[in-house]
């Protein structure tokens, strides 16, 4: 599942608290992560990526493991490979049922997940695919992009392109493969048929 | 709203329109008023088309007040697509003007002697006729265009385009919106053929003059009112996700649950979805100088609508909801947005359901009409439609009978009505909704939330296969009861989660009508309609057997979960056992 090492660049953007929202399009259509796998989603979002419990637990609202619909964040165990997609409260009579935990759960029993706690071999390195729907990129994209994520080359052209006006005034630091850079070196990376491991921060100013 | 608008249309004589007192309808609203009067007026055998049907039109019983969210009007009529009983509402203006002006209910009825269009003009010196066959296959831009013209004050229209004039079974009715586009639709079941039959092009209606209808209690509606909206502003659906999104917000999501209906329900999965996404959508809107957060009407405080311009920042359509997006996107394997927006343009001008024309279409394309992915062909398709070929009235006349005409074995419809936007394989309980709703497959016929909270059929176990037909009934019977209201059903979600807010409506309706209505006199209600709306159907040969989803949901397996529809028929036949 993971993206290739041969091609990797790392890359540590520093950017104004505006800045930090053009990277938002990249979480909806997913991105690799590298954790520790073998623990609950829960655990993952608390210990690992240091989201504070209540907060995950006001503003995810709708969570699914491989497509499935999760019910207890608890009692659901992330494994190697992994997709894991997170979203905040939704609309409708099918957005109520998807709710974790919710009323109407038992409408889509068919695709609900089924706890996987018992089969734990404890911690160990992997990653997984994860997605941020709709509100939660604004509200929990930003500690993703400070663990860092994975995606291809092209994506985040793309988004140096669309953010051009935004990014130009918002980049504050720049690290490509650990040495310190500029935005002009940035522009002169050729981002095409290669793998990025990004970090954003937010600056404070 | 004390007093009912008949507008009786022939062949007898000149069309006339009379005005009657509520009489037995007194206190119904919206869906409760609809369903009563086509139940009780309407000979449940007549023809659809025929002079015996009635056309009603009802705001709901908060409508020209200044109560948050009231602005639903409700259409009912015998279906031309069902051949049941049918309530479409809609958003826009219609039903607050139509209230302020005194009206609980506009029935049109019997059948012109002649060939002729009608425009029907109700201000607040009262209603007249008048023939204008200048109208005639007018799409309902260059309509209320016209009308806006005409009559400078006129603050709303109700009207159908050419597929309404055609008579075709998947027409709709066109209700204009704040900006007086024909943008919010009664969409489902042919209501707009039933308006075209009885050639009635347009309602001009102008409140000018008129004011905001009074409380009983004033005090205390207000405080109702605020305590109201501060639950719809403070709850995440529809305080943030929906003003953020709109209703598309659920595209990625019902994909990545494999609930989502793809290439005439062959998937449940579309590769490209994010293309086509509430937040790709509202992007793409605010970019191009539209808006991703806007209300259908004035009064409305969730704004779950917005403006799509076109690639030059030019209006094209009114944000494309969910289920627009998913018919003549995913589910014809379209994932571009640009050409989505043009379909929901093409059919708001021609009056025409986007759930119906979407799930044809891609009936179409499974016959070999057009390829899988064609928007071009799509927006070609739709565009036949509007101009009454032989093949456009085919596809105009909805799935089933394009099926029917073109061979084709997977027909997603339930009593002739096109499934909408969840596949019942991967949400059974919904399932359950669309095969026993007496308005065929309908989305919002169990839509209202508010279920538990009304405490409607006690406790269930919604995780077992009876307690989802528990729960189909009591969703079914709180959305009847929420229809009639002529409140969005919208507000559901915030009443699910805030008791606080759900007991402000109903101190809403209590304070303005001096009523002492509870919860359990709201499920009442609910029942109520939903008996008569039975009843109705049963009397025009319905049995169980309409109560039945397509076989190919029980044989067919729907990847990527590989699931079939589990409900049993003995389970579907205990839903309206209470």
């Amino acid at each position: 599942m993971a993206l290739k090492h041969s091609s990797l660049i790392e890359l540590r953007l520093t950017v104004g608290p505006q800045a930090v929202s053009c990277f938002y399009p990249l979480l909806s259509s997913g991105f690799m992560i590298r954790v520790q796998v073998g623990c609950s989603i829960h655990d993952l979002l608390r210990d690992q990526l240091g989201i504070d419990g209540k907060l995950v637990e006001t503003h995810i609202q709708t969570v699914f493991l491989n497509g499935k619909a999760v019910d207890d964040l608890h009692q659901s165990i992330i494994e190697d490979g992994c997709v894991l997609s997170l979203s905040g409260a939704l609309p409708g009579m099918v957005g109520a049922a998807f709710r974790k935990s919710g009323f109407y759960a038992g409408f889509r029993e068919a695709v609900s997940f089924r706890n996987n706690k018992a089969p734990v071999s404890g911690p160990r390195p992997g990653s997984l695919r994860v997605k941020l729907f709709n509100l939660t990129g604004p509200t929990i994209g930003p500690f993703f992009l400070r663990h860092g994520i994975e995606i291809a080359g092209t994506e985040l052209e793309e988004v140096f392109q669309t953010c051009a006006d935004t990014l130009s005034d918002g980049l504050r630091s720049v690290k490509i493969n650990g040495r310190e850079s500029t935005s002009k070196g940035l522009r002169a990376l050729d981002l095409k048929h290669r793998s990025i491991r990004l970090f954003v921060e937010a600056s404070m100013d | 709203m004390d007093k009912i608008l008949r507008i009786h249309m022939g062949p007898d004589k000149d069309p006339v329109c009379t005005e009657t007192p509520l009489g037995d309808y007194a206190g119904l609203g919206g869906r409760a008023m609809t369903s009563t009067i086509i139940s009780k007026e309407v000979p449940p055998m007549c023809h659809p088309l025929g002079a015996d049907n009635k056309l009603v039109i009802a705001p709901g019983l908060l409508s020209g007040t200044s109560a948050a969210m009231s602005g639903r009007i409700s259409v009912g009529c015998k279906s031309p697509l069902t051949g049941g009983i049918k309530e479409a509402n809609a958003g826009g203006q219609g039903s607050q003007v139509l209230a302020r002006l005194g009206y609980a209910a506009i029935i049109i009825e019997g059948k012109p002697k002649k060939d002729v269009l009608y425009k029907v003009v109700i201000d607040r010196n009262g209603a007249r006729i008048i023939e204008d066959n200048s109208l005639r296959m007018m799409g309902n831009y260059d309509l209320v265009e016209k009308i806006k013209q005409e009559y400078d004050t006129a603050t709303a229209c109700i009207s159908i385009g050419p597929a309404g004039e055609m008579k075709l079974a998947a027409a709709t009715v066109a209700i204009t919106d704040t900006d007086f586009h024909p943008a919010r639709h009664a969409g489902r079941g042919g209501v707009g053929a039933v308006m075209g039959a009885k050639g009635v092009k347009v309602i001009v209606l102008d409140d000018t003059g008129m004011k905001m209808r009074e409380p009983k209690d004033p005090e205390k509606f207000r405080a109702a009112n605020k305590k109201f909206v501060e639950g719809l502003k403070s709850h995440p659906v529809t305080g943030q996700a929906l003003p953020a999104y709109g209703t598309n917000v659920l595209t990625n999501i019902i994909n990545e649950a494999g609930a989502y209906p793809t290439k005439n329900f062959m998937w449940g999965r579309f590769d490209n979805c994010s293309r086509i996404s509430g937040e790709t959508e509202a992007e793409t809107e605010t970019r191009r100088g539209g808006k991703a957060t806007h209300g259908c009407h004035r009064g409305c405080v969730i704004q779950c609508s917005g403006i799509y311009m076109d690639k030059d920042g030019h209006y094209l359509s009114k944000q494309p909801e969910y289920e627009t997006v998913w018919a003549h996107g995913g589910n014809c394997g379209i994932d571009d947005l640009d050409a989505i927006a043009m379909l929901d343009r093409l059919d708001d001008d021609f009056g025409l359901d986007t759930i119906e024309m979407g799930a044809t279409i891609a009936v179409a394309m499974e016959a070999g009409i057009a390829e899988f992915g064609d928007a071009q062909a799509a927006i070609n398709l739709i565009k036949e439609v509007g101009k009454g070929t032989p093949l456009g009235r085919i596809l105009g006349s909805g799935a089933a009978v394009t099926g029917k005409v073109f061979g084709v074995e997977r027909v997603p419809v339930v009593k002739g009505q096109a499934l909408p936007a969840y596949d019942p394989r991967a949400v059974q309980g919904i399932g359950v909704t669309y095969a026993t709703s007496p308005m065929g497959a309908d989305h919002t016929s169990g839509y209202a939330v508010t279920a538990n909270i009304l405490g409607v059929g006690g406790k269930v176990d919604p995780l077992s296969s009876k307690g989802q037909v528990e729960l189909s009934r009591n969703l079914q019977i709180a959305t009847a009861a929420v229809d009639s209201t002529g409140m969005c059903l919208f507000i559901a979600f915030a009443v699910l989660d805030q008791p606080e807010t759900f007991q402000a409506l109903i101190d809403m309706i209590n304070s303005f009508y001096g009523m002492n209505l509870t919860a359990d006199g709201v499920a009442e209600l609910g029942k109520t309609v939903l008996k008569s709306e039975r009843d109705f159907n049963a009397r025009a040969g319905f049995t169980s057997k309409n109560d039945r989803l397509p076989e190919f949901y029980k044989k067919e397996v729907l990847p990527p979960h590989n699931v079939t529809f589990q409900v049993t028929d003995e389970e579907l036949d205990e839903v309206f056992n209470w």
